[in-house]
């Protein structure tokens, strides 16, 4: 069956992926560390800059009083953007210049479930830090949240995806060209960070980054998803719709552009093709 | 009966610089449009020096590269329009060593492999058990590939190319860099593939003997062309009139060798024991051909007459030997 020869094909991926990791030994230990306290951080610096944790301004851009629900929130949502687009270009240029990416490219495994693989063990960590951090938040800080709305979050999160990993697919598509990707990265990772929302509202941004954070599926997701947690889908109906149309632009925009990249690349020949 | 694999007319450029809109690039004919036809069970060989299109072929055949013209087929299914088709049913291993997960076990490897190729899991236990055993690493199955031998990890890369139990192997240069033992023990092991399995194998090699040992037909390339193809016994009839010999000579400079004979062409170079020519020549030619080389300068060290070999097929077509 197709599908179960795909899951198959993913789990090994995800499970190569995770012996490589593993075997970078510091690398897999100062990346749980960095993954870990880089949210916890940024958290505490939100708070630490506005004094406090309840804000009158954020109540009125957001109608969320309380800085770290909003930023615990913003942060689930980047984490999973990040890895699908960082992700996804490492496991590409990562392989490219070790040399193995051929074999992959040789099987009949599709070339999303070598993507998603790869990036999947990132994603269960990323689970991890939040089913740690949550707890964690609501015993020190009394960070009050209901199973129910954030579960609805979770749906808005699930929606957004497709978006996330198409923008995923085309920044690999794109890697593919590049003699030396790592600025390229950067800067993407630096624009998503500064464009996502996660811990302040976009409002507050210059108009024209505020478009360009619209135009993207990070942002919208985010607030989407917050606006879900307070109010129920009933009212983030707007967002909703607006984020399944270019989460599907998107997810269509990056599954083609990866496609036209690689073949392309298969064309003229790149280091691995 | 189909053929296994058919090539037609098949053509690929690559760009010497990634084209960009508004930039003009050179591009350099790797293909010059190769057609061939591989029978079930055939091994068959591409021999052919450096920078040949040896590499392009197989990586054409193996849905890696896209050609620029002409069409190839891979068990009937269009290595462009029906790759999947084709990867589900060949594997390969690929020049150099850098190709598997050196920070994964031998096992590991395999696994994956096993995984991507979609071999369900218990038939996946029993076939990795059984190619680590056929390829002598069972013992090392939980070791990590950064420590294996040049040998041992090409043992391995054949093990991965047989994990989805393929119908086409394409191997390309098997043999390149490993040392005498490794080198026999993977031809050995590709002939009973062949013998008794029933696989069909396309093999590139720049190694002459190799060639003429292995394969059941070679197809001889140069410059992206084919120049010759036929089996072994049949090319080598191109020069069983007349002589081969082979002259090893002192303090000659190679581009005096065409002015004295064009058939003769520098098949080694080595300081210290002098220039070996080779040639097929005409008998009553060699005393007029040693003269000459004396009158070049050159101090003519021994003359021997040798078996013609397939290496002296390819002076014969190009007038250059195909070294190392
Ligand atoms: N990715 C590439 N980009 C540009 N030129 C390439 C690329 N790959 C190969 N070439 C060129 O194409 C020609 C054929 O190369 P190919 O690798 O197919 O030769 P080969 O017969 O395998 O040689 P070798 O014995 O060195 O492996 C060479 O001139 C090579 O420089
Ligand atoms: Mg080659």
């Amino acid at each position: 069956m197709a599908v179960t020869e795909e899951l198959g094909a993913l789990i090994g991926v995800a499970r190569k992926s995770w012996k490589v990791f593993l075997s970078y030994k510091l690398w897999f230990v100062s990346d749980l560390l960095m993954g870990f306290f880089f949210a916890g951080n940024a958290l505490l610096i939100g708070i630490g800059l506005t004094g406090k944790r309840h804000s009158e301004s954020l109540a009125q851009l957001t109608g969320y009083s309380d800085y770290l629900l909003f930023a615990v929130l913003g942060f689930m949502v980047l984490g999973f953007g990040l890895t699908f687009l960082s992700g996804f270009v490492w496991s590409v240029v990562d392989e490219l210049y070790a040399g193995t990416l051929e074999y992959s490219f040789a099987s009949p495994m599709r070339r999303i479930t070598f993507f998603l693989g790869n990036v999947l063990v990132r994603l269960a960590l990323n689970g991890l830090f939040l089913l740690i951090y949550v707890p964690l938040f609501v015993v020190l800080f009394d960070l009050r949240i209901e199973v129910v709305p954030f579960l609805k979050g979770l749906a808005v999160l699930l929606l957004g995806t497709p978006g996330m990993v198409g923008l995923g697919l085309a920044a690999a598509g794109i890697v593919l060209y590049l003699r030396d990707p790592g600025p390229f990265i950067s800067i993407l990772e630096m624009l998503v960070f500064a464009l996502s929302g996660a811990m302040y509202p976009i409002s507050i941004l210059p108009k024209p980054l505020q478009w360009l954070a619209k135009a993207l599926p990070y942002a919208p997701t985010t607030e989407t998803l917050r606006k879900v947690v307070i109010s129920g889908f009933s009212g983030a109906v707007s967002g909703i719709a607006y984020l399944a149309v270019i989460s599907l632009a998107y997810a269509f925009f990056g599954y083609l552009t990866y496609k036209w990249s690689e073949k392309q690349a298969r064309k003229i020949g790149l280091k691995s093709y | 009966m189909m053929p296994t694999i058919k090539v037609k007319d098949l053509r690929k450029s690559y760009p010497k610089r990634i084209p960009l809109p508004f930039r003009r690039v050179e591009w350099v004919e790797a293909l010059k449009g190769i057609s061939f036809k591989v029978r079930k069970g055939e091994l068959f060989g591409l021999l052919g020096p450096n920078g040949a299109g040896k590499t392009t072929t197989i990586k054409i055949l193996t849905t890696l590269l896209e050609p620029s013209g002409g069409s190839a087929k891979v068990l009937g299914y269009d290595v462009v329009s029906q790759a999947r088709e084709v990867r589900r049913r060949i594997n390969l291993v690929a020049e150099g060593e850098r190709t598997l997960y050196w920070r994964l076990s031998a096992y590991e490897n395999l696994r994956y492999f096993s995984n991507i190729y979609y071999v369900p899991k218990d038939e996946a236990e029993k076939r990795i058990r059984e190619l680590l055993q056929l390829v002598g690493l069972w013992e090392r199955r939980n070791d990590l590939v950064m420590g294996f031998s040049r040998g041992m990890k090409q043992r391995l890369a054949i093990a991965k190319a047989l994990i989805n139990d393929p119908e086409v192997l394409f191997l390309d240069e098997p043999t390149l860099g490993l040392d005498v033992q490794s080198a026999l023990f993977v031809r050995e092991f590709v002939e009973r593939l062949v013998k008794e399995k029933r696989k069909t194998v396309l093999l590139t090699t720049h190694h002459m003997a190799e060639a003429e040992r292995l394969c059941d037909r070679i197809a001889i390339i140069d410059h992206g062309r084919i120049i010759a193809l036929n089996t072994p016994e049949n090319l080598k009839r191109l020069v069983s009139e007349g002589e081969t010999v082979e002259i090893r000579v002192r303090n000659l400079r190679p581009e005096k060798v065409k002015e004295v004979d064009g058939r003769l062409a520098v098949s080694e170079e080595d300081p210290t024991r002098g220039t070996l020519l080779r040639g097929n020549l005409d008998e009553e030619d060699l005393p007029r051909v040693v003269e000459g080389l004396i009158r070049a300068g050159a101090k003519v060290l021994s003359v021997e007459r040798v078996e013609p070999t397939l290496e002296d097929v390819f002076i014969k077509l190009t007038g250059r030997a195909l070294r190392d």
